[in-house]
């Protein structure tokens, strides 16, 4: 692996950043609520497949492994793989990065902010959250 | 690296596969109020279905945790990021009950092994769990340098005892 040409990978400072920003936000607004919200990827690690060239390539060897001499071939990022963490920032970092302030995301009109998942974490009129995902998953709370 | 600049439309951040995002909530329409969904609309676009109507050949899952969404996703001023509860309303960080009571019990009973030897598994975590103590309480980084050393010896000969000064420490 060659360390220097992976992104950098920043999620070390994440923490004080986050803590940075927010209190710049009650410096700035000071009678306001501010409002933390949450979200995970799912299986994220696993989330990334190797061409087969880097699975190839990144594939481990055993000898005697149960009397076999084995190639253990991994097709998706592993969780302890040391490239893994700066392979993912790339993908998380591109997410997060597209919904900050300055993202044309963040400047919608609400009318063209149709998000199916959004009625998850914002209960409508009735108080009911039910939504449908664009993979057909009908969600109910 | 840090950008504290802050606006009405928030501000988010990501460590692996954990988003989390401040907004403030103004009066009227807010921008806030779309921004609180920015996020769940940028895991969307990244799983958007290349092919339409079942068409791809690997059928794939939601991107976001959806279970996990449910439970932290709604707009709250105090919340559990990263391992600590931030509450907004007092501009205060504080470990979760359950997790100052069994690291307060791991160190109590190291105080009360003194002189037994503590093995390198035991050392190791109540650093990790000190040094992420001392992310936040940064001087209590300045009490951590003889339990790292006892790591490296406990490391060498499979198991060290606490000398008095370490105990001290960690009493602090």
């Amino acid at each position: 692996m060659i360390g220097d040409e992976l992104t950098p990978c920043r999620y070390g400072f994440a923490l004080l950043r986050f803590l940075h920003k927010i209190a710049a936000m009650r410096a700035i607004y000071p009678a306001a609520r501010i409002l933390l919200s949450k979200f995970d990827f799912k299986s994220a690690y696993r989330r990334v497949h190797f061409r087969a060239e880097l699975a190839l390539q990144s594939c481990i060897t055993t000898k005697g492994l149960g009397g076999l001499d084995l190639a253990l071939v991994s097709l998706r990022t592993t969780f302890g793989g040391s490239p893994c963490p700066s392979i993912f920032s790339e993908i998380s970092e591109t997410v997060t990065r597209s919904h900050e302030r300055h993202h044309p995301l963040f400047r919608l009109r609400p009318s063209f902010f149709s998000e199916p998942l959004q009625s998850l974490t914002w209960p409508g009129q009735g108080g009911t959250r039910q939504c449908t995902t664009r993979r057909g998953l009908l969600l109910n709370d | 690296m840090i950008d504290p600049d802050a606006d009405e439309f928030g501000t988010a951040d990501v460590f692996l596969d954990d988003i989390f995002s401040a907004i403030p909530q103004l009066d009227g329409h807010s921008p806030g109020d779309r921004g609180a969904q920015a996020a769940l609309l940028a895991l969307d676009v990244l799983g958007q279905p290349l092919l339409l109507n079942g068409g791809e050949s690997l059928p794939r899952d939601e991107v976001l945790a959806i279970n996990k969404a449910i439970a932290e996703g709604t707009p709250a001023e105090r919340l559990i990021v990263l391992g600590w509860i931030f509450d907004t309303r007092r501009l205060l960080i504080s470990l979760p009950t359950e997790k100052f009571t069994a690291w307060t019990a791991n160190i109590n009973n190291l105080l009360v092994s003194k002189g037994r030897r503590v093995k390198l598994r035991t050392l190791e975590t109540m650093v990790g769990r000190l040094q992420h103590v001392a992310n936040i309480m940064v001087q209590g980084n300045h009490f951590l340098g003889r339990f790292r050393s006892a790591v490296l010896r406990a490391d060498k000969f499979k198991g060290t005892c606490l000398s008095s000064k370490e105990m001290k420490d960690l009493v602090l």
